[in-house]
């Protein structure tokens, strides 16, 4: 069982199969709950929503369409609802605006990064993508941290190809903004 | 955003994602979830029982009110939504040919001659899925003879055997077939579209 499809197993698992359950979620967790947790900056928000979409699934596993694709894009993308309706309850992270990420002059060294420590750096970047606008979040999430496929996170997103390469780009220039606004303060 | 700049930031990204590969969900969190698994199997199992239950009373009543006909009109008693199997039923994931109403001729000839005709062509405009076990397996794989009986259902018990379902036609109902040994249970369930 631990080798079959996911498709395979959520069709057992929607006919009662509690084995099929937990390898599906055993296989599952860990990216819905690192998805969570890499959108919301919080560990008890993650849980909450790991907790609620595999109740989701539970209760509604048979509607999930193998040809609208994979079952973890259609898994994340209930995922992505419930963080959604998280933020929007919890308010806890207020969205900034894209002019709060950029500075008109240029930057003054040539590679100011260089000079933040890679740990420190990896920290600033942690803390600054909970703060970035949701739509450059969630591409950023999917493709850069959860290695997700351009088309695959189009699904999971409900957008087009084109619009994630875009979002991602943006939200790319906007870590790197973010970063060079905290080297300086540091210098 | 620089070349330099947005390489950087891809590797601290890519860096970010090896040390956060780890993450886990807690691992009480399992257990949570499947007690809900388990209650959820269990209400769902109710809920079928429950189907089954309506469809067998249907089908009594239906059966019961066809022979009260049948006796007061001194003829052999008809089946009247009910097809004799004649065949045995294998496996419930096949979709079963539907077997033609062997009726023996009535004498409305005039209203029953065109039922054939129209009841074949609203065949060939039919859907089915497989079939269903009802009352499991074991109990299927026991039947040497059955009938069909034509039922409509609300569409809400296409859930309950696992089947997916329009929301939006939730209020609608649902014909399926019924596939009765002769000792009257239900033993699989097919739904037509």
């Amino acid at each position: 069982m631990n080798d079959s499809a996911d498709e395979e197993l959520l069709g057992q698992m929607v006919s009662g199969s509690e084995a099929a359950f937990v390898v599906l979620y055993r296989r599952c967790q860990g990216p819905t709950y690192r998805f969570a947790l890499q959108m919301t900056g919080s560990r008890e928000i993650a849980e909450e929503v790991t907790q609620e979409v595999f109740v989701t699934l539970i209760h509604s596993g048979g509607r999930y369409d193998p040809s609208r694709g994979p079952f973890l894009s259609w898994l994340l993308g209930i995922a992505r609802n419930h963080v959604l309706r998280c933020l929007e309850r919890e308010r806890r992270y207020v969205g900034v605006e894209e002019g709060d990420f950029e500075r008109d002059d240029p930057p003054e060294a040539e590679d100011p990064l260089a000079e933040l420590s890679r740990e420190e750096a990896c920290r600033n970047l942690r803390e600054a993508i909970p703060l970035l606008p949701i739509r450059y979040r969630e591409a950023i999430v999917l493709c850069d941290l959860q290695e997700m496929s351009y088309e695959d996170a189009a699904r999971t997103l409900d957008c087009a190809v084109g619009t994630v390469r875009s979002r991602l780009h943006r939200g790319r220039a906007l870590l790197a903004a973010k970063l060079r606004g905290r080297e300086r303060c540091l210098s | 955003m620089t070349d330099r700049e947005s390489e950087k930031v891809g590797s601290l990204l890519r860096e970010l994602a090896s040390g956060m590969a780890a993450e886990q969900a807690p691992v009480e969190l399992e257990g949570r979830l499947l007690a809900a698994f388990k209650r959820h199997r269990a209400a769902r199992f109710r809920r079928r029982a429950a189907t089954a239950g309506l469809i067998a009373a249907s089908i009594a009543i239906l059966v019961f009110s066809a022979r009260l006909v049948g006796d007061r009109d001194a003829a052999p008693a008809p089946r009247a939504a009910s097809a004799p199997v004649s065949e045995p039923v294998n496996a419930p994931a096949v979709a079963a040919p539907e077997t033609a109403p062997k009726r023996r001729p009535k004498p409305r000839m005039a209203r029953t001659a065109r039922r054939p005709r129209a009841a074949a062509r609203q065949r060939d405009l039919e859907v089915a899925t497989g079939f269903i076990p009802v009352a499991g397996e074991d109990m299927l794989g026991s039947l040497d003879r059955g009938y069909l009986v034509r039922v409509e259902l609300p569409r809400t018990a296409l859930r309950s055997f696992g089947l997916p379902m329009n929301e939006d036609r939730a209020a609608e109902r649902v014909m399926a077939d019924v596939l009765m040994g002769e000792d009257g249970l239900a033993r699989a369930i097919r739904f037509i579209q």
